[in-house]
């Protein structure tokens, strides 16, 4: 019977599906079994009693004689895994017809041989073919980091998303003071013309009125007879001060008529600023946008800075003139809350490169240098809680990138910042139908 | 709980001290004979705890708060468990030339080495227990768990399945290479009647 028990493992030795190797205590070859022979095209009798690292040279200096070692010393077991070391043994990938990897990939176990003193006499080197396995890990891994890279991807996707929708809301805030400016403007208009119109009747009646005194005047000196008219004519003229009256009114006249002109101007600008009706496309002059903003922001500005206007010669631009507006009221209301107490902003235009540029320089705190990169994203505001959005300058920044522009912006602490615009003339006409989306 | 504290009395606690001392002796001459340099193999300490008070025992060893790697090695038979190696990852490039690799530390090899010296540490530990208990054991390849985890993040208890467990602390220190391991050796609950059978055994024949 043990007899034939030793056939029976000698024979699963030979057939089993697996390597199997052993090794005595100086690395030579005791066993090589048919799955060995088979992979390796080297049979048993060719390999017995050579020494293994001698026969794959390739195996020197792998920290493989240690593993052995420590088998031998600390009967224990030691491994290596395809994940770390795809092979032990170079052997052709047996799925030769559909796989991607050009070696078998093994799993080996080092296993420790006792004898019955309990010493390590040999050790047994199994070799496990895990191509399968590993295929499979590697698609796993592969499908995994796409998955990783789209999930990345709709998360950035996304939070555009959150961005744009902010922006869409906040420009559609500023829309609707746009209208809401216009419409005052309208509803200013109409009583302002009739004051006015009347105003200028006024002043022609008065001044009929004025001449008609004047003869009257002329016809004093034939009432000398009568002393009591020309006492009471002169006490009249003494007590409306006729003198005076007559000088003021014209004074009167002149202010109100300047005051006229000056809401005119207000409505006028409030019109160009919101630009309610032209959401086009359209030629403009920034000089006059800067201006109409200016006086819009006019209530901001006064007490906290003096405007300075450096403006260059500069062309007509094609643009969408309210958004520009906004972006000049953005960066001038910044500037002037960058002013602590009394402070300069100046203006200064020209022309570069088949565009125009604008700066607005400011003589306020400044940003510090590790706030600067992060002032055009949504929601990063360095004023107080409840003061700023933090969507001012990110949507500038959206609406000069829609202009094919650039903006940009240096500062430093205590000293001031400035912003640096630029913009195409004419910005290219394929892109105009994109970019009037928003 | 109770019931497993009060099986593992004085007498028992004693004679396992002593078997594991005795393995930790000869686990400590094979490692220097294996790395040629000293090895120092610190006193196991052992630790019988509710999976809810792992975190708690184990902190009071202050290695645990750094960021490690954390290595695995499962052993079967009679006695059932884990063994969990944890690296500082200092003294990698060291320890291997020390292990018989040449040439510059690649990730694959790095990762060899590591789980080499884990089934190393484990089973040095545990052959000399196992042999003067006579039990057999046996080992399944070990595997990397994670890089860069504390162990409090790792030893969640909602993540672990057994309820109690005996552990054995061991620390191995390679002074001349400034590279330390710390190893947790868990026996789950099951392995505790052979165990206790083993060491009355032993008990009875001295």
């Amino acid at each position: 019977m043990d007899e034939e028990l030793s056939r029976l493992v000698k024979m699963a030795v030979s057939q089993i599906n697996a390597g199997m190797v052993i090794l005595d205590a100086n690395h030579n070859i005791v066993l090589w079994n048919r799955f060995m022979q088979i992979h390796s095209g080297v049979s048993e009798g060719e390999i017995k009693g050579k020494n293994l690292f001698e026969q794959f040279p390739e195996l020197k200096g792998t920290g493989l004689k240690k593993k052995i070692q420590s088998v031998f010393l600390l009967k224990n077991h030691a491994f290596t895994s395809w994940e770390y070391r795809p092979h032990l043994f170079q052997f052709a990938n047996p799925h030769s017809v559909i796989g991607d990897d050009k070696w078998m990939q093994q799993d080996c176990t080092f296993s420790p041989m006792i004898d019955e003193t309990g010493a390590v006499t040999h050790v047994c080197l199994s070799v496990f073919d895990s191509t399968n396995t590993a295929v499979y890990q590697k698609k796993l891994l592969r499908a995994s980091g796409s998955l990783m890279k789209q999930r990345n991807k709709l998360a950035e996707i996304n939070t555009k998303l959150e961005e744009a929708q902010n922006q869409l809301l906040q420009s559609e805030k500023m829309a609707a003071v746009g209208q809401l400016a216009a419409g005052v403007a309208h509803e200013i208009n109409n009583p302002v013309g009739y004051v006015n119109s009347n105003v200028s009747a006024l002043e022609g009646y008065i001044n009929e009125l004025l001449q008609i005194l004047s003869a009257y005047e002329t016809c004093e000196p034939a009432l000398d007879q009568n002393n009591e008219l020309i006492e009471a004519l002169t006490q009249a003229k003494k007590s409306v001060d006729l003198d005076y009256l007559r000088e003021d009114l014209g004074d009167l006249l002149k202010e109100s008529k300047e005051g006229l002109d000056r809401v005119k101007k207000i409505v006028q600008d409030l019109k160009d600023f919101s630009h309610v009706d032209e959401s086009e496309w359209q030629h403009a002059d920034l000089h006059k946008g800067l201006d109409s903003t200016l006086n819009v922001v006019n209530n901001e500005i006064k007490y906290k800075a003096e405007v300075i206007k450096n403006y260059g010669k500069i062309p007509e631009i094609k643009c969408l003139s309210s958004q520009i507006n906004q972006v000049f009221m953005n960066l001038l209301v910044n500037a002037a809350h960058a002013i602590e107490t009394r402070g300069t902003i100046t203006i200064s235009t020209g022309a570069k490169d088949h565009g125009v540029w604008i700066e607005v320089e400011d003589t306020g705190s400044g940003i510090s240098q590790e706030k600067l990169p992060r002032i055009f994203e949504p929601f990063f505001t360095t004023k107080p809680v409840g003061s700023g959005t933090g969507l001012g300058l990110s949507l500038s920044y959206n609406i000069i990138q829609k202009h094919k522009g650039t903006i940009s912006v240096e500062s430093e602490p205590n000293k001031g910042t400035k912003f640096h615009i630029w913009l195409p003339i004419d910005i290219e006409s394929d892109d105009n139908s994109d970019a009037n989306v928003a | 709980m109770t019931r497993l504290k009060d099986q593992f009395n004085e007498d028992r606690r004693d004679a396992l001290q002593e078997v594991v001392n005795i393995a930790m002796g000869q686990a400590g001459d094979s490692l220097a004979k294996l790395f040629g340099t000293f090895v120092e193999l610190s006193i196991p300490k052992f630790h019988l705890c509710d999976v809810t008070e792992l975190n708690q025992v184990l902190s009071k060893n202050d290695a645990y708060v750094e960021k490690m790697t954390i290595l695995r090695q499962p052993f079967s038979g009679q006695l059932r468990g884990e063994g969990i190696a944890l690296f500082n990852n200092s003294g990698v490039n060291e320890l291997a030339s020390l292990m018989g690799y040449e040439g510059e530390v690649t990730f694959g090899n790095e990762r060899e080495m590591l789980l080499d010296v884990c089934s190393i540490l484990v089973g040095a530990c545990l052959n000399g227990v196992a042999s003067q208990l006579e039990i057999s054991l046996s080992y399944t390849a070990p595997t990397i768990i994670t890089k860069d985890t504390t162990i409090e993040e790792f030893f969640k208890p909602e993540s672990i399945q057994w309820r109690y467990a005996m552990i054995m602390e061991i620390c191995l220190t390679l002074e001349q290479y400034d590279f330390t391991s710390n190893m947790l050796l868990f026996l789950s609950e099951d392995s505790f009647p052979p165990l206790m059978d083993k060491l009355d055994h032993m008990l009875d024949e001295l």
